[in-house]
């Protein structure tokens, strides 16, 4: 697979504001990948700025091995040939369906471009649906139609900024997972930007996590969650405590919960005092372990109840239980540990 | 000639005139106006604040004083006035040129303002996303901005061409009173009064009345309806 698209250090400013400073990343051709961060990291100037809207400082973009933007340099987004699926899906309201889809479609016969906006609404499942307006969809097929849209002149890449984040909760994953499939049925190599870590893990190959217009952190959604490079990460990903330890061994804590031997090893010296994180994974219920916790807090989750516990010493610890296991607040619940993946960040 | 008989073409005259005025000044106004407001609605260039003062100017100035600058300007030796000369060997005071110039700055405003209007509603997501699927400017301009802005077009012709035929002052200084050249209906009716004429007087003025009342409720209700029509809705 060859780098389809290359950041070198790209900076942007807006007036004295930097929103992304020494920015680098690659994509390779048919991967998706994914920019999560908090609202103002930058990654949707990022985004704007591979799509050709905002221009670098400092740095370079390359597409397909050309120079698209360095500074005082921006190819038209007319001219890039990329796909983009905006967060408000940005539907012509004055088109039906069709003419929406075919609107990207020019240097073509009126029966090939036909047959391509047949096919595309083919592709999202929304044969039947070319001669309405955008009003008379739901934010669902909207958004569909706005992947058709941007998939229809077969771009070399295809943006997606928050294409989400207008969908009902519990629509947005389904929906994410239903748009991954669609992309790589299509061949098709795509960016997403959201702040939403579970549109990001249903969708991407790798992850960009983004703070304060760097990336932190480029990894599969495993490790990011497992293997978190930073502080911020570990809080960012997922949820978390972490507990106050001891290290003893390059490899091993000394916890108020017991010892933990993990899969990597830190260079401090033993007797650091070291921040482990621990997952609500990695504490199960078990009536017959010795270690008891007391209930303070529980959140039901369905299949799950995600409990947060006192530990004799005082610290809270999460810990997700299967949903059959009802504790009442106050209750002693039994706690063991089974962890796989030690992360340590020093104090 | 008894002050109640008239000529048809007494009445004639003036009205052709003044529906000619305001065709060419519509029309001058609808080709200079566009991209005006166009960027208007989309710099965020320094000089947009002072540019929509100067075009809201004749909103608030007294028409004589539009016409008396004009007057100036129009002069054989004015500063439009002398190359007008040059090139067509006219002069410009006291012609139907000169009152289409002065008529297009006199309703600049009421074909800029609602052209502005309606182009600032234009989601620039909508533009970005036909950049995207490959539109240059001019394309993102003919097949996004303006289908989308229908009602802007017509509020700001039907506007522009109203006040043109109600319009007096400026023709009274920059035109003068030529009957079939510069004798505007506004014009022929203040003649009209001060020759106790009542009978064209009226005519003309209940003509220019319903005329007036007409146009309006065609753009009121033209805009309320086009609200219904899918294809112009807006976000």
């Amino acid at each position: 697979m060859t780098q389809l698209l290359e950041l070198k250090n790209i900076e942007c400013r807006y007036g004295t504001l930097t929103a992304v400073s020494d920015l680098s990343l690659h994509v390779k051709q048919g991967s998706l990948v994914c920019l999560l961060g908090p609202s103002g990291c930058g990654k949707t100037t990022a985004l704007r700025a591979i799509a050709g809207f905002e221009p670098v400082v400092s740095g370079e973009i390359v597409l397909g091995g050309k120079v698209i933007a360095r500074p005082g340099y921006t190819l038209a987004p007319e001219q890039r040939h990329l796909g983009m699926v905006f967060q408000d899906y940005a539907l012509f309201p004055h088109m039906d369906v069709n003419a929406n889809i075919a609107f990207g479609l020019r240097g073509m016969s009126s029966a090939e471009r036909r047959q391509t906006t047949a096919r595309m609404l083919k592709v999202v499942g929304l044969e039947g649906l070319g001669s309405r307006y955008a009003h008379e969809l739901s934010g669902g097929q909207q958004q569909r139609v706005a992947l058709a849209r941007a998939l229809a002149p077969q771009p070399a890449l295809i943006l997606m900024d928050e294409p989400f984040s207008n969908l009902d909760v519990d629509l947005r994953e389904r929906i994410s997972l239903e748009v991954r499939d669609i992309l790589k049925s299509q061949g098709a190599t795509g960016i997403l930007v959201t702040h939403d870590q579970h549109e990001a893990f249903a969708l991407s190959d790798q992850i960009g996590v983004m703070h304060e217009g760097k990336i932190l952190q480029w990894d599969t959604p495993y490790n990011l969650y497992h293997e978190p490079a930073t502080r911020f990460i570990a809080d960012f990903i997922g949820q978390g405590i972490f507990l106050r330890g001891t290290l003893v061994a390059p490899d091993t804590v000394l916890t108020e919960i017991g010892t933990f031997k993990g899969n990597r090893a830190y260079d401090w010296p033993p007797g650091a005092q070291v921040d482990l994180l621990m997952r609500p994974d990695d504490i199960v219920h078990d009536d017959a372990a010795p270690m008891r916790a007391e209930v303070i807090h529980k959140a039901f989750k369905g299949a799950e109840i995600m409990y947060t516990l006192r530990l004799p010493t005082g610290s809270k610890i999460l810990s997700m239980f299967p949903s059959h296991h009802d504790h009442a607040i106050g209750e002693l619940v039994g706690i063991r540990i089974e962890a796989d993946h030690m992360v340590a960040f020093r104090c | 000639m008894s002050s109640d008989f008239f000529q048809v073409s007494d009445l004639w005259d003036p009205i052709s005139l003044t529906l000619r005025l305001a065709a060419l000044t519509s029309l001058g106004l609808l080709i200079l106006g566009t991209p005006l407001a166009w960027w208007l609605a989309r710099t965020c260039s320094r000089l947009k604040i002072p540019i929509e003062a100067i075009v809201a100017l004749p909103l608030v100035l007294p028409p004589t004083v539009l016409g008396f600058y004009l007057l100036i300007a129009f002069a054989p030796h004015g500063l439009i006035g002398a190359p007008w000369l040059a090139l067509s060997g006219h002069t410009l005071a006291f012609s139907f040129g000169g009152l289409v110039i002065g008529s297009m700055l006199y309703s600049l405003p009421f074909v800029v303002q609602p052209l502005q209007n309606a182009f600032e509603g234009v989601s620039t997501n909508l533009l970005d996303a036909a950049s995207t699927l490959g539109a240059a400017p001019l394309r993102r301009f003919f097949t996004v901005a303006v289908p989308l802005s229908t009602r802007g077009f017509i509020t700001a012709l039907t506007l522009g061409f109203a006040h043109t035929v109600g319009e007096f002052g400026v023709v009274l200084m920059i035109g003068g009173n030529i009957p079939g050249q510069t004798q505007v209906l506004s014009i022929a009716i203040y003649d009209h009064v001060e020759s106790m004429e009542y009978g064209q007087a009226h005519l003309l003025s209940i003509g220019l009345l319903l005329f007036s009342f007409v146009t309006l409720s065609l753009v009121y209700s033209l805009n309320r309806r086009w609200r219904l029509v899918p294809g112009a809705r807006r976000g």
